[in-house]
């Protein structure tokens, strides 16, 4: 017994679990190693609250006397909270609609990251030792069996299941609540979602209560909490509840060692391999899969035919921040729709039917479309941030946050942006928009003196 | 028939020309290289002229482009929109605009092509862009009177100096093409803070 503690020591990675001295256990409880990005824990986080309150008001909201779930004195007390039902399913829709943007979002720049295969499979997929952990767990559970549980890897089967569970039933709570919220596709449809809302929502429902129940209180499980928090769990933890993980997190250290030692020497490159033969590029490949950006004056001239087919067909130039507006005030007006109507400013956008039908709306989507498809061709495509050298992510975020405010306020007091104003505006030789366009460039050199520690 | 063809489109054929012609705006802005931040400040830095070449070639290609449809009666003037003048309120406008693109690193159009490509901070500048609009909108009431001030109504610039369009046209091609050529002379000369500027597609210099 004290070999194999020894041994583990001297950094020799076993294979199965074995028995460690108790000097190294206290060692291993003070390693911490990580489990979950920030990002997940986030998401986490998130989630919990949109299911909190999602779950709180949909029982709420359940009002005929066949389904009705929660007693009566809940429902009030949520009305205390809510007001009337309409402003309770404004809320549910709104908070809902607020989860599926941030899981698309997820979806967008998370997806190669997340949903890889070599993710599912550690991640979701029940292998055999997986299969047989859950009869052996069941078993124990019973008090039939003494017989020790089978090495888990990263999450263990039953965690597994929950995913497995909630990864099916989401997409179907989120789209059959789209179907409720706007009323998509007619009534049979309507009645059906109903069906599947209620079923998806119960059957996450039920295993969220053990999903709780194991981090909130199961004391064996207190880790698997804190990691939720801090993103890591000690090695002690990790060696006993989750060895396949614990292992692999080590070979990976000491591959990483290995490499990184100092008396290692780098393989000498391979001699002798013939270079490929440079391959004649086609002219697709070098116009639109270079990750080059285009010459100005050729991007400029190809923008300029855009604006004048623009004003050809519509009457008008391209624009930006107008769609913006639009976009908001419908917002505002789903949300608080009197104090919207009776403001100066967001009552001129409603007065011609629905704000959301303009040109600039639905230009807005294909510009979004348009960048994505020119930047992705060209290779660009990816989660990243544009900053100077000198500051952080976080710097860069507030001021970026800040910029667009400034630049919103700034949009809207000239009645349009550098798109809508200073080129649209520009073509046809408005005067204000010669005034605002030197007004843009002078503060835009004044406050690059003051900016240059951030961006250089 | 003659343009512009607003009146004659159908809902469908409206709709889906909007999306094409955004398509396409957005695709020729990310090809300039105006979905990087990094890009659009070097303007700023004289490091990189791309925002002002890109934006007058635009400029001066659709202003030829309705001249010459115009002159050759294809197009009626009189239907296109020529967005009315503020003098005051649109030069304070253009200051804070530009204010915030030093600070933020986009503006409005180029933040969605940004966002985009996956630009984690025009999300934030985009959330901010709707702040300031939500203020401007919530707050109007405590300065309506300076938001109208200086209306000169759809005034252009050969009105304002009463002489003829082309005449007009041509100076603003002039004036372009002088800035084209004084850019190309200070890219790279003007090593304002003594340092490299990053500016091609990978952020690096």
């Amino acid at each position: 017994m004290k070999n194999n503690g020894e041994a583990l020591e001297t950094g020799a990675i076993p294979s199965y679990p074995v028995p460690v001295a108790v000097d190294e256990a206290e060692r291993m409880l003070q390693r911490q190693i990580t489990k979950h990005h920030v990002a997940i824990i986030l998401l986490h986080w998130f989630n919990a609250f949109v299911w909190l309150f999602e779950l709180g008001t949909g029982l709420a909201l359940i009002t005929s006397k066949e389904f009705r779930l929660a007693p009566e004195w809940y429902i009030s007390i949520v009305h205390g909270f809510f007001g009337p039902r309409g402003n309770l399913l404004h809320f549910h829709i709104a908070l809902g609609l607020l989860w599926i943007f941030v899981f698309a979002v997820y979806g967008i720049f998370g997806y190669r990251t997340y949903l890889t295969r070599e993710v599912i499979q550690r991640e979701i997929a029940l292998d055999a030792d997986d299969v047989r952990w859950l009869v052996v767990r069941v078993k124990r559970i019973l008090g039939l069996t003494d017989e020790p549980l089978p090495l888990q890897g990263v999450y263990n089967a039953g965690q597994k299941l929950f995913a497995i569970l909630v990864y099916a039933m989401i997409p179907l709570v989120m789209f059959s609540g789209l179907i409720l919220a706007f009323h998509w596709f007619g009534a049979s449809f309507v009645a059906w979602a109903i069906v599947v809302h209620f079923a998806a929502v119960g059957l996450v429902a039920s295993g969220l209560m053990i999903h709780v129940y194991m981090g909130a209180v199961f004391p064996e499980e207190k880790y698997a909490f804190f990691s939720m928090l801090t993103g890591t769990v000690n090695e002690w933890f990790a060696y006993n509840h989750h060895f396949k993980w614990w292992r692999e997190v080590k070979l990976e250290q000491r591959v990483w060692e290995l490499q990184h030692s100092p008396d290692q020497v780098p393989a000498p490159p391979a001699q002798g391999a013939p270079a490929a033969p440079a391959q004649q590029k086609s002219w697709f490949e070098r116009v639109f899969r270079s990750p080059e950006y285009w010459p100005p004056y050729a991007a400029g001239f190809g923008l300029g035919l855009v604006l004048l087919a623009t004003f050809l067909i519509m009457g008008q130039g391209l624009g930006a921040s107008g769609g913006f507006t639009r976009y908001l005030t419908a917002a505002l007006a789903w949300v608080a729709p009197n104090w919207t109507a009776s403001n100066p400013y967001w009552s001129n956008y409603l007065s011609g039917g629905s704000p959301l039908f303009d040109f600039l709306v639905f230009e807005l989507i294909g510009v979004a479309l348009g960048g994505f498809v020119s930047g992705w061709l060209a290779h660009r495509f990816r989660a990243a941030c544009d900053k100077g050298p000198r500051i952080r992510r976080s710097t860069r975020y507030a001021f970026a946050f800040g910029g667009g405010i400034l630049t919103g306020l700034g949009a809207r007091l000239a009645r349009g942006c550098t798109s809508g104003l200073a080129l649209s505006g520009g073509a046809v030789l408005s005067v204000g928009a010669f005034a605002f366009m030197l007004s843009v460039f002078a503060a835009g050199f004044i406050g690059a003196y003051f900016m240059r520690r951030y961006w250089l | 028939m003659t343009a512009p063809f607003l009146g004659s489109l159908s809902t469908g054929a409206f709709v889906t020309l909007s999306l094409v012609l955004g398509f396409l705006f957005g695709f020729f802005l990310e090809r300039a290289g105006f979905s990087s931040a990094l890009k659009l400040t070097a303007q700023f830095y004289f490091k990189d002229f791309a925002v002002l070449k890109v934006m007058f070639t635009a400029i001066v290609t659709a202003m030829l482009g309705l001249a010459w449809f115009a002159a050759l009666g294809w197009l009626d003037l009189s239907q296109v929109y020529i967005p009315p003048s503020f003098i005051w309120p649109q030069i304070a406008g253009g200051l804070l605009l530009g204010a915030g693109f030093i600070v933020g690193g986009y503006c409005p159009g180029t933040s969605v092509a940004a966002a985009a490509v996956g630009k984690i901070d025009a999300l934030f500048f985009i959330a901010g862009i709707f702040a300031g609009i939500f203020l401007f909108g919530a707050g109007v009431p405590h300065f309506a009177a300076f938001n109208v001030s200086g209306s000169l109504g759809p005034l252009t610039l050969p009105m304002l100096f009463n002489v003829n369009t082309g005449a007009v046209v041509f100076l603003v091609v002039l004036v372009a093409v002088g800035a084209f050529w004084a850019s190309e002379k200070s890219e790279g000369v003007w090593h304002l803070f003594g340092r490299t500027y990053g500016t091609n597609s990978q952020g690096k210099a």
